[in-house]
């Protein structure tokens, strides 16, 4: 256990400050964490909710969220600020994934784990109608999940999924279909 | 626009609903953002911490003959370094240790290693984007790959020289692949009945693991070259399994609303009878 407290953030904040050096890099730096904070203020919580959709975990769609933005702080990677919600969107959903997807494994060697966000008081908002939506969405796959999101949710085109998931626009129209139609039939059993 | 599309729309809208128009993020302030790259070890820190006095409580139950732990002496607590394997990642990077051995694991997204096996330590690495391979990190740090692409959760035999692996197929299905240790031959293999297994453990019994929906797993016991899979019934079943290598039996834990419990018992007549069982309610 003395070895996490040795644990020092070799890409973190403090190193990515000491090598960059001269007034030119120092403004640049400058400029990209104000254009980042600027989106953080605009866009935490939309991110947090897309978050939210996929991981169906308040606390880990915030962890996912501040994590994308973290990076983009530290390492502004953006030719076109244009760009920078469906960079963070990407960022996101990857990082999601890669969350449910330790979850699975630690799953088979701890107890079961049930979000504390996704309990008793959401279950009373949702009511029993739109829990057997959330239930029917869990039989599906992440990447379905994240389609249907994408789609029925943010209401993004075929070519605006493809280029969140970096999928082709056919993978991206076929999904839907599938998982609407696994969708429907998974309501239809819990009938 | 149809009736699933219109309740999708809906639940949608109401689960991001909770999280409130005014709810705030903790900023971007330095400090805040180099902390919380801690929290997956902390939090894998603490499921370990969890799982092992879960484990030992429970086994002190299960074994009534013997004197408990707790009954003898405490030991005095240490800061020395566990005597089990584990792993610190540190930025990008992570490291193994063992007893005095110290091997810098291969710089790719996700590492899990389970087991001391062939040599090495068995386990499962993320290649690339999509991609998982199951297999054995050496003492020299390179990586040996064990059965299929698109495999892990490698699972060691009782005599540990063979591996169960979840083999995951391009339709959305699965599959348990046994693999020889040594030669890293395919032995044996057997589809899941539905969607993609989870593998719990390997005992004399044989291989245990489950498939369905996660919700309400469906266990399945498969002994490798003596005939198909076989479901077993267990009510409430909740999908945690620990099945001791030298031992016929298995540990596994059930949830019925509030009410959980964990049973330990064995097959008989091809049926899970249990031989003990430990309840708590909501704690």
């Amino acid at each position: 256990m003395q070895r996490f407290g040795q644990m020092r953030v070799s890409e973190g904040v403090t190193n990515s400050m000491v090598s960059i050096s001269g007034p030119r890099r120092a403004l640049a730096r400058d400029d990209a964490r104000a254009a980042a904070s600027e989106l953080y203020q605009q866009h935490w919580i939309g991110l947090v909710r897309l978050a939210v959709l996929v991981m169906n975990d308040r606390q880990a769609a915030e962890d996912v969220v501040q994590e994308a933005f973290a990076d983009l702080y530290r390492h502004w990677l953006l030719r076109e600020s244009g760009k920078a919600l469906g960079y963070l969107r990407t960022a996101v959903l990857n990082r999601s994934r890669s969350v449910l997807r330790r979850r699975k494994v630690a799953r088979l060697y701890t107890q079961p784990h049930e979000a504390p966000n996704a309990s008793a008081e959401s279950s009373a908002v949702l009511g029993e109608d739109r829990l057997e939506v959330r239930q029917a969405l869990r039989a599906l796959s992440t990447r379905a999940r994240e389609v249907l999101v994408l789609r029925y949710y943010l209401d993004l085109s075929f070519a605006e999924i493809d280029r969140t998931l970096g999928i082709s626009d056919s993978a991206a129209r076929s999904t839907a279909s599938r998982a609407l139609a696994k969708l429907t039939q998974k309501l239809e059993e819990l009938r | 626009m149809n009736d699933t599309e219109t309740r999708l729309r809906d639940y949608l809208q109401t689960a991001a609903a909770t999280v409130a128009d005014t709810d705030q993020g903790p900023g971007l302030e330095t400090a805040g953002t180099a902390h919380r790259r801690r929290w997956p070890v902390v939090l894998a820190a603490a499921a370990i911490a969890a799982i092992l006095v879960l484990t030992a409580s429970f086994l002190t139950r299960v074994l009534p003959d013997r004197s408990g732990p707790a009954e003898g002496p405490i030991p005095p607590l240490t800061d020395a370094a566990p005597r089990v394997p584990y792993t610190v990642r540190n930025g990008s990077s992570s490291t193994l240790y063992d007893g005095t051995q110290q091997v810098r694991i291969p710089a790719v997204d996700g590492t899990f290693l389970f087991w001391r096996a062939g040599g090495g330590w068995l386990g499962s690495q993320t290649p690339e984007r999509g991609q998982f391979q199951a297999g054995i990190l050496r003492p020299d740090g390179t990586f040996r790959p064990l059965g299929p692409v698109r495999s892990e959760l490698p699972t060691p035999s009782p005599d540990r020289k063979q591996v169960a692996l979840m083999h995951y197929l391009p339709n959305g299905q699965g599959e348990i692949v046994v693999v020889d240790l040594k030669s890293g031959r395919e032995k044996a293999h057997t589809p899941a009945f539905q969607g993609w297994p989870a593998l719990l453990g390997w005992n004399r019994t044989g291989i245990w693991f489950s498939t369905g929906d996660p919700s309400h797993p469906q266990l399945i016991t498969w002994k490798p070259g003596s005939g198909q899979p076989r479901e077993i019934t267990v009510p409430h079943f909740d999908g945690g399994l620990s099945a001791p290598a030298a031992s016929g039996s298995i540990s596994l834990s059930t949830r019925n609303g509030d009410a959980r419990c964990l049973q330990t018992g064995t097959l008989r007549d091809g049926r899970f009878e249990v031989l003990r069982e430990y309840c708590d309610r909501g704690a």
